[in-house]
């Protein structure tokens, strides 16, 4: 039922929903569980292991049971607590883990079986035997779900949004709201964050007569203080925004919650934000959860936190019950009789475990005629659907006095927020009087203050939050106080009492349920104990504790109490189990962010990427890069089209674009030297126009890069990478420079994009450079190979190479970016005569592979010497030193039956072997002594066979012999060939 | 994520920065002269210390200066940053009083029996 | 046939809800390396240059011509603003600079440059940038190389009047389309 004129709500605006496939309508203001409850919707769900009937507890992101299955097909999102849900028109939710209805569920059997439900009861029953868990995992994962996962893609937009502040407060209650005046009042840059739609904290559920600020009743104060906020420039603030994770240096993770947008908009909308915040300074003003206390029956809807009754009646208008029981063992649930009284609504009586109750507001209550029941408990409750009635007794006393009731509200005390506080590495400590886990040191530059910091009345909170707040935001530890000084009355506050358990005795025979979301009942915490688990960490496992949704924000301590009281152990022993990031659970989409689809990787493409694209090539990813695979023509298939671009190749000519190879540019004085400690060869004696191949190891011998180096005059060289270690390389090579060898003169430049680089190859490239470069000449008497010269095209100049990686004549030109696409484009034209023929990676591998040319990271895998690829030629033995020499004397590196790179021919020439395939001598039982594995393997067209590479054991010296490669249908038999299947004598290369 | 502060650029973000490893280590004059278990003792051996470690850190995607950095491991904390080639300064660190490094309370690595 | 230009992106402007990107033609850019101890180069240099070569990290220097960008404590970026007097410089920098101690590399078309204006720029790097832009930009004096997500970038903050917005982003011209699409992607909404 509403009660009229609530000023949080737009009751103007009414907003229809639909609920389990019925209509209702809520108000502008409310959350999904505020109108649902004012519709006297109490049952939610059922719960997850005994699916007994639930319904709501709380008001806040603490809520166990109100989860709901949100929105339809794409839109869905499972598992969304209806208390933190903002209405909508038009929201669609629904009930979750129940079949076929909420009401008539048919898995409420268990509850009948709950005796055979123990803690650790799938731990102890689905272990053995093991191979039966495949017929137990399909109803066990059945039976456990909670909401059902999307099927769809999402369609919302998902943002991350960095931000950088002097302050960070967290929180926008009392605490949190004085906190920001006072770091605004000094000009510092404020983010304020607040997890509700609607700022205040427990301003929403406080009574709006009573605990005057000034003179002001709490919400004029908040809308006061909120004005001035707004209107400073140095001050943000953020709602219906949780943050979840404080890591290292004031790193902090907030998610932001957006309403769903509405029509055309709503697919592409973004739905949520991370915000990633680095923070000069925290102040965690979290507030404070209620605890439920732990009586038998304790879970039937209509039993609910005292606190957030109170909130749903000033906070949303919504008064929940006519026959009102309230039980607690504190004086703060006194304030929900006051707030009911306020409204002419009866309350039936109030049950408190303490005996003494002399205390400001229980007095105020006595003296309203409310019935108090002093030390006294309720030991059950009855009611299928929703609460009926409560049975009251004297503690110690049999008599049971049953009273009628429609809603039971609790308090068993109260637990700071200080779930951010730990995971900053904040220590905590154990406060006795009430039992709660209090800030204690800070690890970072950070301050808890309000209630998340254990203090719990208003006049505290104020003078606290005043001197605190201005100490800890003084850079200078002057004692500079800014910010008006607010106050509140003194207002006696009586003491807790522990009540872990509800009439232990009766522990066996009862439900009493301390995770509402896990079912997991105080019972099978005592189970757990006896059977050994004494750790609160294994506790928490075997019985699952604090292990569901919610991560225990209304059940951790209420287990470590429970234990304290079977064990005898203080808690502050026990200790408590880690407050985990995330403190809410955060959709994947939000992780994801903008990175899905198109955009899920960083895509590099070089200046003739459009080129390839408009010829249909497909693409292969090499790190970060888009490269041309092979160009299919129509109906080709992959093989086809790899054949045809390898042949045209060898026969007349290929073009590739080789942009992506990495270069850089040398200069200054020792380059040579240089280039003599970081290549395994000499370098000295290299002519200017002259290029030389080199392989770079790293210091433990094993090869890391190769490629072709240019000197292009006296001080000046440039270097190519392979495309992939391009970075790293010039990161490694910078590192040598300034930590190693400071005193070489030599300079580093990327110059890896200033070029386009196009690579023709095949008997036929020098027609196309002649033409190109009409007034050169390109004889290998003038242009040989391995040699380097720079022309120009329509005044651009060019760097043209004769270098090779497929064993035919090639020039690589290097061109400006901007050029490269055109001159591409000129190559493609004057080629025409010619076949000419844009080849892929693929044809690039099988060309390289015909003449026995190895790629680094395909032959190579971090465990290869140069030794071992059989190209001790490259290895100098006249300089003393080199990044990797004295590793190739290791006893390891020299040892001669490592594995070394041979060439591998299939006995039947049609049979093309799978790259990573294993060789073996002889075939034994297994597991087989393999020899060594095939590291290349293609169709070569020219020779019309298959071909591999691979490394094998001793293999240079074993030319000739047989291998085999055990597959699964069949055992392949291999020959150990020559690795340089094509023009061995290089007759085709220097022609 | 980290915030380290260069020598050049200021505090910046962890994600610029790549490690290089322990500090301090320096490649031999003679490597030809060396054992092979003094040539693994540069190449292989690392102290992976928990507590206070010197380390090597570069800004990869600012200014591609090296430096070093004293780092406590065990809480992430950065106790001083300084130039390549200075010696390490002489600093004390607050080492982890439990197994795994974090506090006492709030990790729940106590177990019920008593201190 | 005679050689075109091409610039990296297809679509060199683009205009989105109040933002505009554009990718700037490409003009001269040099790479200059040399030790700041060694007097001859920095006199040198800035004799050549007609500028003064600035020491503070991240920041810029720049006359009608030209913008000395420092990139590490021994490198800077020389970015021309036409290309009148390119080809001489890059010569008397040769000419004029020890060739055994200095580094000058023409690297006008490494990266490309991607201008970023409008209301909600700030908001939209934020969007993809760890940097702390307010401060590691606070005037436009500074500069910062940094990464856009995971891609390195050179951004320049060039405005004034903080209503006023505009940056460069230095960008290698294979990321440039992604980027660029990015960003796009970004402008679709602003909430903050």
């Amino acid at each position: 039922m509403r009660l009229q004129n609530n000023k949080n709500l737009n009751q103007t605006k009414r907003i229809g929903f639909i609920f389990d496939g019925k209509k209702y309508y809520g108000y502008e203001g409310d959350t999904l569980a505020s109108a649902l409850l004012s519709n006297n919707v109490h049952l939610l769900g059922r719960s997850f292991k005994y699916h007994r009937p639930r319904g709501i507890i709380s008001a806040g992101c603490e809520e166990p049971n109100g989860i709901v299955q949100l929105e339809l097909n794409e839109f869905t999102e499972p598992n969304r607590r209806a208390t933190e849900i903002i209405l909508y028109e038009g929201l669609i939710a629904k009930s979750q883990n129940r079949w076929p209805s909420v009401k008539y569920d048919v898995g409420a059997i268990n509850d009948l079986l709950a005796p055979f439900f123990p803690a650790g009861f799938y731990y102890k029953t689905f272990m053995w035997p093991p191979k039966f868990w495949k017929t137990y995992e399909h109803f066990i994962r059945r039976a456990a779900g909670l909401g059902d996962s999307p099927k769809k893609d999402d369609p919302h937009k998902y943002e991350h949004y960095h931000y950088h502040c002097d302050t960070l407060i967290v929180g926008s209650g009392v605490s949190g709201l004085y906190a920001a005046k006072i770091a605004a009042s000094k000009n510092l840059k404020v983010l304020l964050v607040e997890q509700e739609a609607q700022t205040g904290g427990a301003i929403l559920s406080s009574n709006k007569h009573e605990n005057k600020i000034n003179g002001k009743n709490q919400t004029e104060w908040k809308h006061q203080i909120l004005d001035e906020l707004k209107k400073a420039k140095n001050v943000k603030i953020i709602t219906s925004t949780t943050l979840f994770a404080y890591m290292h240096y004031n790193y902090l993770l907030a998610i932001q919650d957006l309403q769903p947008s509405k029509g055309k908009d709503k697919k592409n909308s973004i739905r949520q934000v991370i915000w990633k915040i680095r923070a000069k300074k925290v102040i965690l003003a979290t507030g404070s959860i209620e605890r439920p206390l732990t009586f038998n029956n304790n879970d039937r809807p209509g039993i609910m936190l005292a606190n957030s009754v109170s909130k749903y009646l000033n906070g949303y208008g919504v008064k929940l019950g006519k026959d009102i029981v309230i039980f607690t063992n504190n004086d703060s649930a006194y304030q929900t009789a006051i707030d009911f009284h306020h409204h002419n609504i009866n309350i039936a009586a109030v049950v408190d475990v303490r005996n003494n109750i002399e205390s400001d507001i229980p007095l105020k209550v006595r003296n309203l005629g409310i019935k108090i029941y002093s030390g006294s408990i309720i030991s059950n409750t009855t009611g299928r659907r929703k609460i009926k009635t409560v049975h009251i007794k004297k503690i110690n006393e049999n008599n049971v006095k049953v009273l009628n009731c429609d809603l039971l509200c609790m308090s068993g005390g109260w637990s700071p927020t200080v779930h951010l506080f730990t995971q900053s590495r904040g220590k905590l400590k154990f406060r006795d009087e009430d039992s709660c886990f209090i800030p204690h040191q800070a690890h970072q530059n950070s301050l808890s203050i309000g209630s998340c910091n254990g203090v719990f009345d208003l006049k505290n909170i104020l003078k606290e939050t005043y001197s605190t707040v201005n100490f800890f935001l003084n850079a200078d530890k002057k004692d500079s106080l800014d910010g008006k000084v607010f106050e509140s009355e003194t207002i006696k506050i009586g003491k807790q009492e522990n009540a872990w358990l509800i009439n232990k005795k009766n522990i066996g025979k009862s439900k009493m349920f301390v995770d509402f979301q896990n079912d997991v009942t105080a019972k099978d915490i005592k189970i757990a104990l006896s059977e050994g688990f004494q750790s609160i960490e294994h506790v928490k496992r075997y019985t699952t504790n604090g292990m569901a949704t919610d991560q225990g924000k209304t059940s951790n301590v209420n287990a470590l109490g429970i234990i304290s009281e079977l064990t005898g152990q203080d808690i502050s022993d026990l200790g408590t189990t880690t407050f985990r990031l995330p403190y809410t659970p955060v959709t994947f989409g939000a992780m994801a962010g903008r990175f899905v689809k198109e955009f899920f990787d960083i895509e590099r493409t070089t200046s003739i990427h459009s080129w390839h694209v408009r010829n249909n090539a497909l693409f292969e990813d090499v790190g970060q890069w888009k490269r041309p695979w092979y160009y299919p023509k129509k109906n080709e298939t992959m093989d086809e089209a790899v054949s045809r671009e390898v042949k045209a190749t060898r026969d007349s000519l290929g073009i590739l674009d080789a942009s992506t190879l990495g270069k850089i540019d040398l200069k200054g004085r020792d380059v040579s030297e240089f280039l003599n400690r970081v290549y395994t060869n000499a370098w000295s004696k290299l002519a200017i126009g002259k290029c030389r191949y080199g392989v770079m190891l790293g210091d433990d011998g094993m090869v890391v890069d190769d490629g072709v180096t240019t000197r292009l005059g006296e001080h000046h060289y440039v270097m190519t990478t392979t495309t992939g270690n391009a970075a790293s390389v010039m990161s490694k090579l910078e590192d040598w420079l300034q930590t190693e060898w400071p005193e070489l003169e030599v300079y580093l430049t990327s110059v890896t994009e200033q070029f386009g680089t196009i690579s023709l190859n095949g008997p036929n490239s020098r027609k196309i450079v002649e033409s190109l470069f009409p007034d050169q000449n390109f004889s290998s008497e003038s242009f040989p190979h391995m040699s380097y010269k720079e022309f120009e095209i329509d005044n651009v100049p060019c760097r043209v190479m004769r270098i090779s990686f497929t064993g035919e004549i090639c020039y690589e030109i290097n061109i400006l970016g901007s050029y490269a696409l055109s001159l591409w484009n000129k190559c493609m034209d004057i080629g025409k005569n010619f076949n000419i023929t844009p080849y892929g990676t693929e044809a690039m591998h099988v060309l390289r592979a015909e003449k026995g040319y190895i790629i680094v990271g395909q032959e190579t895998d971090g465990s290869v010497t140069p030794v071992d690829l059989d190209m001790n030629w490259i290895v100098s033995k006249k300089k003393y030193d080199f990044v990797g020499k004295r590793a190739l004397l290791r006893s390891d590196t020299v040892k001669e039956d490592r594995k070394q790179l041979v060439g591998i021919l299939t006995v039947d020439p049609s049979i093309v072997l799978e790259e990573g395939s294993q060789l073996v001598e002889v075939e034994t039982s297994l597991p087989m002594p393999m020899v060594g594995h095939i590291t290349s393997s293609y169709y070569s067209p020219n020779l019309g066979r298959s071909i591999a590479l691979a490394l094998v054991k001793s293999g240079t010296k074993k030319k000739g012999a047989k291998l085999i490669v055990p597959t699964v249908n069949k055992s392949i038999e291999v020959e150990i060939a020559n690795p340089v299947f094509v023009d061995p004598g290089n007759e085709r290369l220097l022609a | 994520m980290l915030l380290i502060n260069c020598p050049y650029c200021g505090e910046r973000e962890q994600e610029e920065f790549t490690c290089g490893g322990e500090a301090h280590i320096e490649r031999p004059q003679n490597p030809p002269d060396l054992t092979d278990d003094q040539w693994a003792d540069y190449l292989f051996l690392r102290q992976n210390i928990k507590g206070l470690q010197y380390e090597r850190w570069n800004h990869a995607f600012g200014c591609r200066q090296w430096f070093n950095v004293a780092r406590n491991t065990a809480t992430d904390e950065i106790l001083a940053v300084y130039n390549m080639g200075e010696k390490p300064p002489q600093l004390e660190s607050n080492d982890p009083l439990t197994p795994c490094g974090e506090p006492p309370i709030g990790s729940g690595n106590f177990s019920t029996s008593k201190k | 046939m005679s050689l075109i230009r091409n610039t990296v992106l297809e679509d060199i402007k683009i205009e989105k809800n109040g933002i505009s990107i554009e990718e700037l033609p490409f003009i001269g850019k040099i790479n200059l390396r040399g030790n700041t101890q060694d007097r001859d180069f920095l006199s040198n240099a800035e004799s050549v240059l007609d500028i003064l070569i600035p020491t503070d990290p991240n920041t810029k220097i720049q006359n009608k011509e030209l913008q000395v960008i420092w990139l590490s404590p021994n490198e800077w970026l020389l970015r021309f603003l036409n290309n009148d007097n390119f080809i001489r410089i890059f010569e008397e920098l040769n000419n004029k600079l020890n060739p055994e101690k200095t580094s000058i590399t023409d690297t006008s078309e490494n990266k490309t440059i991607i201008r970023i204006e409008g209301k909600h720029t700030t908001e939209l790097l934020r969007k993809f940038m760890v940097l702390d832009i307010d401060n590691a930009l606070k005037d436009n004096l500074r500069v910062a190389q940094t990464i856009f997500i995971k891609i390195p970038v050179l951004i320049i903050r060039n405005h004034l009047d903080q209503n006023k917005q505009s940056f460069d982003i230095h960008v290698n011209r294979s990321h440039a389309t992604y980027l660029r699409d990015l960003l796009l992607d970004g402008c679709n909404q602003f909430i903050n």
